[in-house]
This record gives structure tokens, C-alpha cells and sequence, in this order.
């Protein structure tokens, strides 16, 4: 079998230290999957479709268009974060109500992309939820519901707080 | 409308909450131990002969498991199309084959330890070709001396059918009845245009993956990202001689179909990979992978002629398609058939007809299932056509559809001569509130005003556009759905059905069904779907087939369940079973007003006495396949300098019957519609002149998003179909078909320019634009 | 193959020396081949060089900012100001909180929109390695090979009493760009005193209309027409999935007659 050189690197993920083996030109999409983060979904690999959207450092990026080497030492933050089945944040519980979630391939990109929008914009008009989530494709809702999800989750949010 | 308790109510998606908090349920996120990876070697030549193929360099690469190609492969015919046995897709295709069709035909795969080293091993498999020459123009695929595609036993089950690949000929479709010859001379006015559909992609998020795995007799276990779970676990058994009791397919989450997952794409390979190595196996496509080499929305040109008298009557109609099946045929024959099948009853009142369709090979991607079925490709002609037509006559097209749409007992001559592929039989509209879903959706767009308005400010030209459609639900007494339930001790239910959730939220409304049919609050129906061992057999995800025909076969299995609570509860309280009826969770002896739990009934019959599992299955095949209807208006702004279309406003109601749970049914309609906006304006397969798709990313092919949307508006307009669980029909594809022809005529109403090709791209309507002088 | 992090200017000058050596900054335009056959990455991530400030009308931008950054730093006071308008019509949120501006520079990917604007600026480049010093940023275009070894540390234009038209052409809001257009003016008094207008996405890899930027010096707008200024500037394209090169030229003059008129040519 041809030998692929490995470098190792730590990362911060959900709170917690990894550190991860894997070739230098690895994309972060591929290490988080393959190290069981599968909530990272895979949808092009061409930083269309926002499907392997995770927080750098707080930031929303496409793993798939980043070098797993070059997010070394940061803090990756996956939707299961943000809240999990048992423990939800009221912004995937928004997308339920919403009925925004259709086969939910986009959703943890989108619930990622919201999280973001709203820590930055509490309330945001249409036009600031179209422009955040503009990195995220969905082809089940034509994006109406999921807008509406997100007003709904600023709504939420709000009431948490 | 009764009181339900669960349908007509917005219930939560069973597995939304799982799928928002990234639960591992999608086919790759299933982790096979060692699996070989599979990658596959595409034909780089639109039309080719093999002369030789060399695999013993990529056989002999460390970390290589297996090398398969024509030579190693069952040479067994069958089609992809994830149909009812027997199919009406022609079986015209090899797991390999000596020949390929199109740049991204299947040469060879390699199994290998990492994907990688299975890709640079692809590379290095050495093929000679003789390339032959290539079919690409389908008005040239009949035509004596045309290079034939498939010259070999390629044929298909279905007698009836017209299958001539000697002439590149998937399909032929015609029908007559009155005469429209004779018809067209009555005429006042007699027009004809041709309208030109494109390919598209799917471009659902989740790629094609496949894992293959053997359960602990040794059997085969393939966990797919399907639509169609128990034709799949057929064709693999047909294909690689493997039996089906060998064989179970599991279906878990889907990440998106739309017909792109009704075919049977990798199944069959990644499972020869396992059975002969006897090794997990799995492979997990590249979009670039799924645009080369996956299937498309068929291309058709359509000729339409329609003679009508001065107040309107239209006296005959003659339609002429020519569908590209492009290398292989799945699908094409019931794609093709309708294109006239479901595009034809709308106006039943036309007495001159005649319908000539054909489906034929070229060497470009393959057709196939592509929501709307057909119906996309017929209605975005048609619905030109009488904007067209009624616009000479000077009558309002929405009037003008009001008048003369099918209507509620009503029939069409369509429906006995022409079927999903084959023969059809008499069927009545058992529910139309097409009129009612015209006059909404004219009054949210502002027909009145702004029809015919002229608007325009600087370059900024404005105008609206209608289109109306329909589809069915189901295909009759061909569409089999089963369900299965069992009632547990706390007064719960097992929920087990054969039909396909790829996302639309179907195990939701069929859980709701359930519910309503056994009285019992949403929560108390658990479901379990689309898994060949365990679950009763479902045609799957196609057809709009799932609330209506799996719904009607859920709804018969809990009313079956129901009965046996009753006897149990007769049986208790010790009186005839006529006495006593459902309540909520508990049956009620109105009489005495004694009540027994759903908990006590459940206890008993498991512990008590005369103990036994209350559980039932039913199956439903319907005779009728009801019609959905829906109407759709259109504003658009037009640049007339760049011809840029903006689309400002869509609004569609939509007739589905009961809608079991609106804000899915909403959901289905608004994701119909953003695709259908985005099909129409914006995406299509570009082809160099070899064939090969140049834009075989969504870097290059672009579809549409948040910051592309207009204002879309779905108005449900209440209904009831008689032959629906509750009233419901379907509400899958039929709102693809109206958004682009509804945007094309508002395009007319702004500037006059008629699109007859689609996608309506800046640069052709700006040509158009040039054409009529209009600046 | 060693993936380094230099954390100061003296060790990326260092590490520029080595044989081999790639400049990975958001690395969304660096393909796997490339990392595959780099016998050093040198990530610019640790560098302290993500800074947006402006200092006496002067902006200075480090290499490492991200686009997003940009628009967040004009946010406010710059909030209309042509960078703006050209990022926020940059690739989709999650992208440009990764394509940074040193990248932009140096690659000029077709996504990133800031060719146009920079030009017409004439924004400075400063770069470290192999050369060291500030150089115009349409030397660095037009001679890339020279600038081969070397590392953007800054990018820094001024704009003050300018006023500036951006546009591009793409099939969808997130598309990349088929063609930009950017004008920009110097007017004292109605006069306008310099102009710059620069076409990107045609077959040159950008285009300036200098004999259109010559009709308009010393002119009022409001006295010229879009349609003189613009006679006989021809700019060629090639096809693209967006459209032929015939329709592009077409429509990139309509954009301009467009921007000309917003800046206040007669109509």
C-alpha cells in the first residue's frame, strides 16, 4: 500500500482536546467525519452547498474548503454544540416548529449559520437572514420555512435570554 | 370536515428534531469496519467501442481488492428505473458493457482499501478505444443512417410497447381520437409553436451513497440512500443472481430524491464488490460524479397546435414531442407517456386530439425520474400556448382556464386511451377547486391591475404571468403500499410501512393517519419505515404516490387494528361489539358509559385471557389515481438592456385534497416551486462538442438560493377527495410544473417576447428582445 | 512536506527561502495537488496581520484579513463605500469569513471581486520574501513571476474625495462574477480631476478604459453623455457558462453607461 505521509495536529471541538492524525492535505471536513463528527455533512466539496458548514474560532466556514493543517490549535465548533436531541437549542427546536426541516441534509449547516447570525444581529429582517444563510443551499423548502425558522428562533433566543 | 385530531394539524416532523441536532442517520454516516472504497473509471468518449481494457497494473496496486469490468460482470440486461416489475424501462443496460454511450459511462471500478488509492488506481487502468460516431441532435436519432446506440439484445418486458432501438427509438406514445384535421379547419384561428424543455440535475444535497454489509447468517445488507427500497433489493437479485432472501435493504434517512434516488445507480456494483470479496463495501459519489454520470430531467421539444373558435372553444389540439432518453432509457417510456398522459385532461373538453410522442437515444447523460415526471416538460408548452392563444382571442387566460378546466365529475378521453406507459382506463375527477386556486392566487398577485398594465420604469419592465397544472397520485393498479401495526402495553403503536420518507416528512403523515384512524394523540404511533426485512412491501417515493396510496393502505391497517381493540374490549365488558366505539385512547360503552383505557385493553390481551398481539397489515392499490391541481402567478421585472429577469413575486395554491399536515404541505409546494424558478431561469447542463458536461459542478452550474428568492406565497385551498385517506391527494411534484411557464408568460406580459426555450437566460431573452426591437 | 506557522515577519522572510515553499492564507483557492507537491506550506495564520484600520484617508489592510472582515471594519461611516459593494457581492458569508485579501491579491481568484476596485484605487501592495517593499498592485498583476517567493503583508490605497460605481454580472446572487465594472472619480467643483474605470472578467485579465478615463478628465459629467465617453471602448470576452463573450461585452457597457449616469453624466 503506498505509504501517504501523516502529520498530527490538535484541535479544540465542542469544548474538548484532539488531537487528530491525518495527510497534509486533508480537508477538515474529511478529518471531522472521519474521527465520528458525521454531523458535519458532505454535499459538493466546492464551498457551495454549506452542508459541512462548522465555527472556526466563532466564525461560520465550509470545512470542505479548508485544510484540516491549517486549523490547528482552533477551537471547531459542530452543530452538536450548539444543542443535541436530548438537549436542544431553541434555534433547532425553531426549525422543528417551523416545519423547516424537510430531508435535513442543509439543517446543521443552517442551524450553524443562524446561531451565527444571531449572536451578531438579534433581529434580523428577511434580507439579513437571506444574506447569512446565502452560504447554505436547500433544495426540499425553497427557503421559506427555514426563513421563517429563523424568526422564529430570534424569537426564542430572545425569550432565553 | 369532521373533527380530526391529527390530520390538518401541523405536527411536528417525527425525525426533525434528530436531523437539526446532526444525528448520524444518512447512509454515510453509517461506519462500516474496513470497507473497500469503490471508484469507478468513466468513458471519456460520447460513443465507443472497447478494444481492449488492461486492468493488471490498477489489479496489482498495493491496497487494491478488486478490478471489475465487463468481463468479470454478470452480463445481464436490466434497467436502472426504480419501477414495479415488470418495468416499462426498457432493459437496454449492462453493469459494463463492450460499448459505452455517453462521456460518464461505466468503464470499470476498483475496490481498494482507501478511496484513494482506488482513484489513483482508476488511472491506471489502461482502455483502448474505437471511438464511433455520436448522436447528439434528437431530431437526427430516427433518421437512416444514424449511429445506433444499442445493437445488441437490449429489449423490453412489455409487449405492447414500441421499442425500436434500431431507430435510437425508446418509446413511441400516439393517440387519436376525434379528428383534429377536421378540427382545425372549424377553427376561427389555428396556432402552433415548439417549446423546448433542458436538461437539469436534481442537485439533491446528499450524493448517491451505498454500504454493503453481511448481517450474522451471512446475508447481504445494503444500506442505500434510496427512494425506491424494495425494487432495489429486486434488481440487485436479477442482476447479480443473488437471491432475494439473501438480501435486505435498508433505507435510512435521505438527504433529498426528487427522483434522482428512484434509480437503482450503484446498488448492484457496490453489492457485487461485497459478495465476491465478502467485505464491507461502500461507495459515496462526488457531485462532479453525480452531473457526469447520474441522471437528468429529460430534454423534449414539444409542438403544440391548437385551433379555437372566436369565443374561446378550442376545436382541436395536435401535440408532437421529442423526449431525449440520452444513452439508456429509464424512465423514458412513462416520462414520455406523460407528457401527454397528465398534461392532456386539464382541457377535457377538446374533441379533436392528437398526440404523437417519441422518446429516443442520443450519446448524451441519461434521463430519468425527475420530479414532475413528464408533466414539467408537457405543461410548460401548453400553458405558453393558451396564453398565447387567448391572448389573440382577447379573452383573460384566467378565465379562460376557469371555464374550461376539468371539473369535479368529470372525465377525459385521455384517461382510457393513455396510462403511465401503457393502456388507461376510465377514471372521474373525483375533486377539482382548480377555479378556487385560479381566483386566489389571481388576487395575491394583483391579476386585475396589473395584467396587461404595461408597467415600466427606465429599462425596468413589469408584467404577470399564470400557468395551471396538474399531476396525479399514485399509479393505478400498478402502485402497491402495505403498512403493518402493532398495539405495545402503555396503548402505543408500531408503525411499520414499506414507504420511502427521502425527507418529505412522509412517516409523518402516515403516522398521523394512523393516529386519526385509531384515535390516539400523534405521539403514540411510532414509525419505522423502508427496510426490506422488517417493514411490508411499498413501491417507494415516486408518483406523489405516498400520502395517497401508502396513506389509504395506513389508514385500512389501523382501521383493521381498531377492530381487533374492539373485540378485545367487547370481550371485557362482555357486551356486542356494535355497542361500543373509539374514543380518545379508549373505547367507550355509550350505553353504560363504561370506558376501557387503550392501556387496559392492551394489558389484557397480552396477560390476561384468550391472549394474543393485536396487530394487523393491509395493503392498497388504488383503481383511481386523483388529480392534485394547482394554480400559479407570476410577477417579473425584465431589464430590457441585459435581459435579466428578476422574478418578484410567485404565488401557487394548491388543491391537494386534505392536507394531512399544511405547513409539510406548504413545504413541498415551496421547494417544487424555488426548483421549478431556478430550472426556468438559471440551471442547465452545458455540453462541449464531445459531449461532456462542461459544467459538472455548482461552481459552474448554479442553482438558486436565499439571496436569489422572490416573494413566494402558497395558499392551500380547501378540499376533499373522496378516494383519500381523510380527503388527501398528493402534493409532491404537481407545483414544479407551473412556476416556469407562469414566469414565461409574465415575461410576455412585461415586454411581448415569447421564451420557447428554456432556461430563459439573460442572454436569450435579451436576443429575443433584439429580435422584436424592443429597448 | 512540513506545514509551518511562522508567528512573525523575520520567520516568514526565513521560511520564504526555502525551495518549494507555498503561502497558504485562507486556502480556499489552493487545490489538493498543490499542497500534495509543496515541500513547505507556510500557513500566514498565526501572523499578526488580519488588521483593517485607516490612518490619515489612508486604508491599510494586513494580508491575513478576511473579506467579511473588510465589510465589518467599513461598517458605519464607510458603509456605501465601493470595497462594500464588491464584497458583499463576493462569494457566500461562510467564504469570505475565509478568503482573505492577501490571497485575493496574489491569486485574483475570479470570485473575489476586488481586482476592479483596487485598480482603479491603485492600492499599494506591500510584500515580504523575495522582494521587499510596497509595489503597485498592477505590477503584482502584470508581473506575477516576479513576485514568486515573496508574501503580501499589506494592501493600502486612499479614497479621499472620490466618488465610485461598482457592478458586476453573475447568473445568481452567490455566482461568481462573469464581469465587474468599477468607476471611480476624483471631482473638485463638478470637475473631474482623475478617473479610473476598470473592466475584470474579460479575456485580458482586466481592462482599463483610459481613453475613456481621458474624455472625462477635466470635464463636467453632467456635460458628457455615457455614450461619448464610452464610444469605442471595445472590451473583449470570452464565452463563459454566464454567457458568449458577444453578450458579455454587450452588457459590461451597458453596466458602465449605468454607472455613469449614477455618478452624474447627463442622460
Amino acid at each position: 500500500m503506498c505509504e501517504v505521509m501523516k502529520m498530527k495536529a490538535n484541535f479544540k471541538i465542542n469544548g474538548k482536546n484532539f488531537e487528530f492524525e491525518f495527510p497534509p492535505h486533508a480537508k477538515l471536513l474529511d478529518v471531522l467525519r472521519e474521527n465520528g463528527f458525521t454531523e458535519v455533512k458532505c454535499g459538493c466539496r466546492e464551498g457551495f452547498c454549506g452542508a459541512c458548514s462548522v465555527l472556526l474560532d466563532g466564525k461560520l466556514v465550509n470545512s470542505c474548503m479548508i485544510y484540516a493543517a491549517s486549523a490547528k490549535d482552533r477551537e471547531i465548533t459542530t452543530v452538536k454544540k450548539i444543542g443535541t436531541l436530548h438537549e436542544p437549542h431553541p434555534i433547532q427546536e425553531a426549525f422543528v416548529e417551523a416545519g423547516a426541516v424537510q430531508c435535513g441534509y442543509c439543517t446543521p449547516g443552517m442551524v450553524l449559520a443562524t446561531y451565527t447570525l444571531l449572536e451578531r444581529n438579534p433581529n434580523p429582517t428577511d434580507e439579513e437572514i437571506k444574506e447569512a444563510l446565502d452560504g447554505n443551499f436547500c433544495r426540499c423548502t425553497g427557503y421559506v420555512k427555514i426563513i421563517d425558522a429563523v424568526k422564529l428562533a430570534a424569537e426564542k433566543v430572545k425569550e432565553n435570554d | 370536515m369532521t373533527n380530526y385530531i391529527n390530520v390538518g394539524k401541523n405536527k411536528e416532523k417525527v425525525d426533525a428534531l434528530a436531523l437539526a441536532t446532526g444525528e448520524p442517520l444518512f447512509t454515510d454516516d453509517f461506519f462500516l469496519k474496513d470497507p473497500l472504497h469503490i471508484a469507478f473509471l468513466y468513458s471519456p468518449h460520447a460513443h465507443a467501442r472497447i478494444k481492449s481494457i488492461d486492468t493488471s497494473e490498477a489489479e496489482s496496486t498495493p491496497g487494491v481488492a478488486l478490478v471489475l469490468t465487463y468481463k468479470n460482470t454478470p452480463r445481464v440486461l436490466y434497467t436502472s428505473a426504480g419501477q414495479s416489475y415488470p418495468e416499462l424501462s426498457p432493459y437496454d443496460m449492462y453493469m459494463f458493457d463492450e460499448k459505452v454511450r455517453f462521456v460518464g459511462d461505466r468503464v470499470a471500478l476498483v475496490a481498494a482499501e482507501t478511496l484513494e488509492i482506488a482513484k489513483e488506481a482508476v488511472k491506471k487502468i489502461k482502455v483502448e478505444y474505437e471511438v464511433l460516431p455520436a448522436l447528439f441532435d434528437i431530431e437526427k436519432a430516427e433518421k437512416d443512417g444514424a449511429p445506433v446506440l444499442h445493437d445488441g439484445d437490449e429489449h423490453t418486458l412489455i409487449s405492447s410497447a414500441i421499442y425500436k432501438p434500431e431507430k435510437n427509438l425508446v418509446a413511441r406514445i400516439s393517440f387519436i381520437y376525434g379528428d383534429s384535421k377536421k378540427g382545425f379547419e372549424e377553427s376561427d384561428l389555428v396556432e402552433e409553436a415548439t417549446y423546448y424543455t433542458h436538461n437539469a440535475s436534481h442537485c439533491a444535497l446528499e450524493t448517491h451513497a451505498v454500504k454493503a454489509t453481511f448481517d450474522q447468517y451471512g446475508r447481504l445488507v445494503l444500506i442505500t440512500s434510496t427512494q425506491v427500497p424494495f425494487h432495489t433489493r429486486r434488481i440487485v437479485s436479477s442482476v447479480l443472481g443473488i437471491p432475494i432472501s439473501k438480501i435486505r435493504v435498508i433505507k435510512p434517512r435521505i438527504g433529498g430524491g426528487f427522483g434522482s434516488k428512484q434509480e437503482v445507480l450503484f446498488e448492484p456494483y457496490v453489492a457485487l464488490v461485497a459478495w465476491r470479496t465478502k467485505r464491507p463495501a461502500q461507495v459515496v459519489t462526488s457531485r462532479e460524479e453525480y452531473f457526469i454520470s447520474g441522471r437528468t430531467r429529460h430534454a423534449m421539444r414539444s409542438k403544440i397546435k391548437i385551433g379555437a373558435k372566436k369565443d374561446g372553444t378550442i376545436v382541436a389540439m395536435e401535440i408532437d414531442d421529442l423526449m431525449n432518453a440520452g444513452a439508456y432509457g429509464p424512465h423514458g417510456p412513462t416520462v414520455l407517456s406523460n407528457t401527454g398522459a397528465k398534461v392532456l385532461p386539464l382541457f377535457n373538453k377538446i374533441n379533436n386530439v392528437s398526440f404523437f410522442a417519441d422518446c429516443v437515444y442520443t450519446n448524451l447523460p441519461v434521463g430519468g425520474a425527475y420530479r414532475g415526471y413528464g408533466a414539467t416538460q408537457g405543461f410548460f408548452g401548453l400553458n405558453q400556448h393558451i396564453d398565447h392563444i387567448t391572448r389573440l382571442l382577447g379573452i383573460d387566460m384566467a378565465n379562460f382556464v376557469k371555464k374550461w378546466h376539468i371539473k369535479s365529475g368529470e372525465t377525459s378521453e385521455v384517461f382510457k386511451v393513455i396510462g403511465e406507459g401503457k393502456t388507461g382506463h376510465e377514471q372521474f375527477v373525483t375533486s377539482c377547486k382548480l377555479s378556487e386556486c385560479i381566483d386566489a392566487a389571481a388576487q395575491v398577485i394583483g391579476w386585475k391591475e396589473k395584467r396587461n398594465a404595461k408597467r415600466r420604469e427606465g429599462d425596468k419592465f413589469y408584467g404577470v404571468g399564470m400557468a395551471v397544472a396538474t399531476q396525479g397520485s399514485g399509479i393505478p393498479l400498478v402502485d402497491m403500499g402495505g403498512a403493518h401495526m402493532k398495539m405495545n402495553e402503555d396503548g402505543s403503536f408500531n408503525l411499520h410501512v414499506g414507504a420511502t420518507d427521502i425527507g418529505t416528512g412522509s412517516d409523518t403523515v402516515l403516522a398521523q393517519i394512523a393516529a386519526e384512524a385509531l384515535r390516539v394523540p400523534f405521539e403514540k404511533i411510532i414509525v419505522y419505515s423502508s427496510d426490506t426485512d422488517m417493514t411490508p412491501y411499498d413501491v417507494g417515493a415516486y408518483a406523489s404516490s405516498t400520502t395517497y396510496v401508502s396513506g389509504n393502505a395506513v389508514k385500512k391497517c389501523a382501521e383493521k387494528v381498531a377492530s381487533q381493540i374492539l373485540d378485545v374490549a367487547s370481550e371485557m365488558f362482555e357486551c356486542p361489539k356494535e355497542e361500543l366505539s373509539l374514543g380518545l385512547e379508549k373505547v367507550i360503552h355509550e350505553k353504560s358509559g363504561r370506558m376501557l383505557s387503550f392501556k387496559d385493553i392492551a394489558y389484557y390481551a397480552f396477560y390476561t385471557k384468550n391472549q394474543f398481539q393485536i396487530e394487523d397489515s393491509a395493503s392498497f392499490v388504488s383503481p383511481v389515481s386523483p388529480f392534485p391541481f394547482c394554480a400559479t402567478f407570476a410577477e417579473v421585472e425584465v431589464d430590457v438592456k441585459t435581459g435579466i429577469v428578476k422574478p418578484l413575486k410567485v404565488v401557487t395554491a394548491m388543491d391537494c385534497g386534505v392536507a394531512v399536515n399544511p405547513k409539510l404541505a406548504e413545504g413541498q409546494v415551496e421547494g417544487a416551486v424555488l426548483n421549478s424558478i431556478s430550472f426556468s431561469l438559471c440551471e442547465e447542463y452545458l455540453f462541449d462538442e464531445s459531449g461532456k458536461v462542461k459544467n459538472a459542478s455548482f461552481w459552474d452550474y448554479k442553482a438558486y438560493k436565499t439571496t436569489d428568492l422572490p416573494d413566494i406565497v402558497t395558499i392551500l385551498v380547501p378540499s376533499f377527495e373522496d378516494f383519500g385517506p381523510y380527503g388527501a391527494k398528493s402534493v409532491g411534484e404537481v407545483a414544479i410544473n407551473t412556476p416556469g411557464p407562469a414566469i414565461a408568460n409574465a415575461i410576455y406580459d412585461a415586454v411581448g417576447v415569447r421564451m420557447y426555450n428554456l432556461p430563459i437566460t439573460p442572454e436569450r431573452l435579451l436576443k429575443a428582445l433584439k429580435e422584436k426591437d424592443i429597448s | 512536506m512540513e506545514w509551518h506557522w511562522p508567528k512573525d515577519l523575520e520567520e516568514l522572510a526565513r521560511l520564504l527561502k526555502e525551495e518549494g515553499a507555498l503561502i497558504h492564507a485562507g486556502g480556499t483557492a489552493i487545490r489538493e495537488e498543490r499542497i500534495k507537491s509543496a515541500v513547505h506550506v507556510i500557513d500566514m495564520s498565526c501572523l499578526p496581520l488580519n488588521y483593517v484600520k485607516r490612518q490619515d484617508g489612508v486604508w491599510h489592510i494586513g494580508a491575513t484579513a478576511v473579506l467579511n472582515d473588510i465589510i465589518d471594519a467599513f461598517e458605519g461611516a464607510h458603509g456605501d463605500h465601493l470595497l462594500v459593494k464588491a464584497l458583499k457581492n463576493t462569494a457566500t458569508t461562510p467564504l469570505r469569513n475565509r478568503i482573505t485579501v492577501g490571497g485575493s491579491v496574489f491569486l485574483s481568484p475570479l470570485w473575489s471581486n476586488l481586482m476592479g476596485p483596487l485598480l482603479a484605487l491603485e492600492a499599494e501592495v506591500e510584500v515580504v520574501g523575495k522582494l521587499n517593499g510596497t509595489y503597485k498592485y498592477e505590477d503584482l498583476l502584470s508581473k506575477k513571476a516576479e513576485f514568486q517567493g515573496s508574501a503580501v503583508k499589506e494592501i493600502k490605497f486612499s479614497d479621499k474625495n472620490i466618488m465610485y460605481f461598482f457592478d458586476r454580472f453573475a447568473r445568481t446572487a452567490t455566482d461568481y462574477s462573469a464581469f465587474t465594472v468599477t468607476i471611480v472619480l476624483a471631482v473638485e467643483t463638478d470637475v473631474v480631476k482623475d478617473a479610473k474605470i476598470v473592466v475584470t472578467g474579460c479575456k485580458k485579465i482586466y481592462e482599463r478604459l483610459s481613453q475613456a478615463e481621458t474624455k472625462v478628465i477635466g470635464k463636467k459629467l453632467k456635460e458628457l453623455t455615457p455614450e461619448d465617453i464610452l464610444e469605442g471602448a471595445n472590451v473583449e470576452f470570452a464565452d463563459k457558462p454566464a454567457g458568449s463573450g458577444a453578450y458579455l461585452a454587450e452588457v459590461s457597457k451597458v453596466f458602465l453607461c449605468r454607472g455613469l449616469e449614477a455618478l452624474g453624466c447627463a442622460r
